[in-house]
């Protein structure tokens, strides 16, 4: 499959703390990449410059094609709380007969609406998502893990970020930790179950 | 995402509802005062465009780094293209009352018409919705509305002149009386109103010209902006 998105030396700081590091990634149709981090690593910033909300003060972002469907989401605090369930889903084309205000949802149900709505119709090229599966009750994350499934099968490029490694285990095809400001790949290499390699990984490279 | 930013920004309500409903109350009372002394469309006019420096300062910044903003700029939509349908979003319910008041003066042969759709009324009306929108980008709601009555009580209680028409008829002509003059229309728009204030015709010029590079300029910061999240990042 071909490259999607590509993460090309991405530097960024806020004043003197330096996020990103001359990190680089890349992400190609049908696969879902799972990106992690310790908190404070940097995720959110390389999942918003990768969505091209946040610039990179070095590198760049190249799409294969600039007019690829990009569809991104931020998680249940990025949705306006006094927008009513039936505006915001008109947006994305969908008719919700919920007249309550989003903020008067549940946690849950706000990250369960955005991550319904941005996952919803058909033709995404590039799927960003950012703590999916944060507040999502069982039942919620099953119907988000098959969501997921189905965009990697329909060749979506999905990038993933997430602590949840279990879920992260049962969509994403390959592994990315996020390190020092660098995307450092994780490889399998012994016959142990994949989550026991990423917990590790994770581990050994987070302690203090 | 299908919507357009126009209607994305009519969506997710750039205004807050006491603002319109003030706005609401103020257009009713600039209808009222038109129609029991025709002669008084400014009065009317100049309260509206009171209202709308609170109402064109709706902030964008603030908003899009809380995420609000993330389903239009992450879309096709070039982020210039987003943030001039968030300022004609934000005039909007400014231009409508304005164009109501106007239109029911006009109806009534108040004759005012070619000067509050393309003249020195209208002129204001476009100071007051640039200036408020720019100075409030990076603001909370409202909050360039408060700073700049804030700034124009200042001027007042000084009884600061604005035009320096004390300074002689010999100074009128200078360079830097024209300067002064476009300034103060910047600063203090509902100088346009009225027949009172003498200003020259390069002055009210040079104070469009600056309002509209200004708003060019703000539109087109937004391509070096970041969108992080506020308290994520």
């Amino acid at each position: 499959m071909k490259m999607r998105l590509e993460l090309a030396a991405v530097s960024k700081a806020f004043g003197a703390h330096r996020v990103l590091n001359n990190a680089w990634l890349h992400v190609r149709g049908g696969e879902a990449v799972g990106l992690i981090g310790a908190n404070g690593a940097g995720k959110t910033t390389m999942m918003r410059i990768a969505a091209g909300l946040v610039r990179p003060d070095t590198g760049c972002v190249r799409r294969a094609d600039e007019r690829l469907a990009l569809r991104y989401f931020g998680g249940e605090t990025t949705l306006p709380p006094h927008v009513t369930v039936r505006g915001w889903a008109s947006l994305f084309g969908r008719r919700l007969d919920d007249r309550r205000r989003i903020g008067q949802l549940s946690r849950g149900n706000r990250q369960l609406l955005g991550l319904d709505l941005v996952l919803s119709g058909a033709g995404a090229d590039i799927i960003l998502l950012d703590e999916p599966w944060e507040g999502l009750d069982p039942n919620g994350s099953e119907w988000l893990t098959g969501r997921l499934s189905r965009w990697r099968d329909e060749s979506a490029a999905v990038l993933i970020s997430s602590h949840r490694l279990h879920d992260l285990d049962s969509v994403c095809t390959r592994f990315v930790m996020l390190e020092d400001g660098r995307c450092l790949p994780i490889t399998a290499q012994d016959q142990r179950p994949r989550v026991e390699q990423l917990t590790q990984a994770f581990a050994r490279r987070t302690r203090p | 995402m299908n919507a357009s930013p126009f209607r994305y920004f009519l969506v997710v309500r750039l205004h807050a509802g006491h603002h319109i409903a003030v706005l609401a109350g103020v257009t009713a009372v600039g209808l009222w005062t038109i129609r029991m002394s025709p002669g008084e469309l400014d009065s009317a006019l100049g309260m509206l465009l009171f209202v709308q420096m609170f109402l064109a300062s709706t902030g964008f910044l603030a908003r899009a780094r809380r995420g609000h903003f993330d389903p239009i700029l992450t879309s096709a939509y070039g982020r210039v293209s987003v943030v001039l349908w968030h300022w004609c979003a934000s005039a909007l319910p400014g231009v409508v009352a304005w164009a109501i008041v106007v239109g029911v003066d006009s109806i009534s042969g108040g004759g005012h018409i070619v000067s509050a759709v393309v003249g020195r009324r209208f002129l204001a009306l476009w100071i007051v919705s640039a200036i408020a929108w720019i100075a409030g980008f990076a603001l909370a709601r409202g909050a360039a509305g408060a700073l700049w009555t804030a700034g124009l009580v200042a001027v007042l209680l000084n009884r600061t002149d604005l035009l320096g028409s004390s300074s002689g008829a010999a100074a009128s002509s200078s360079q830097l009386l024209l300067l002064r003059h476009a300034a103060a229309v910047i600063g203090c728009p509902f100088l346009l109103l009225g027949t009172q204030a003498p200003l020259a015709h390069g002055a009210i010029a040079a104070a469009a010209f600056t309002t509209s590079i200004c708003l060019l300029g703000t539109w087109r910061s937004v391509a070096r902006t970041d969108f992080y999240l506020r308290d994520r990042a």
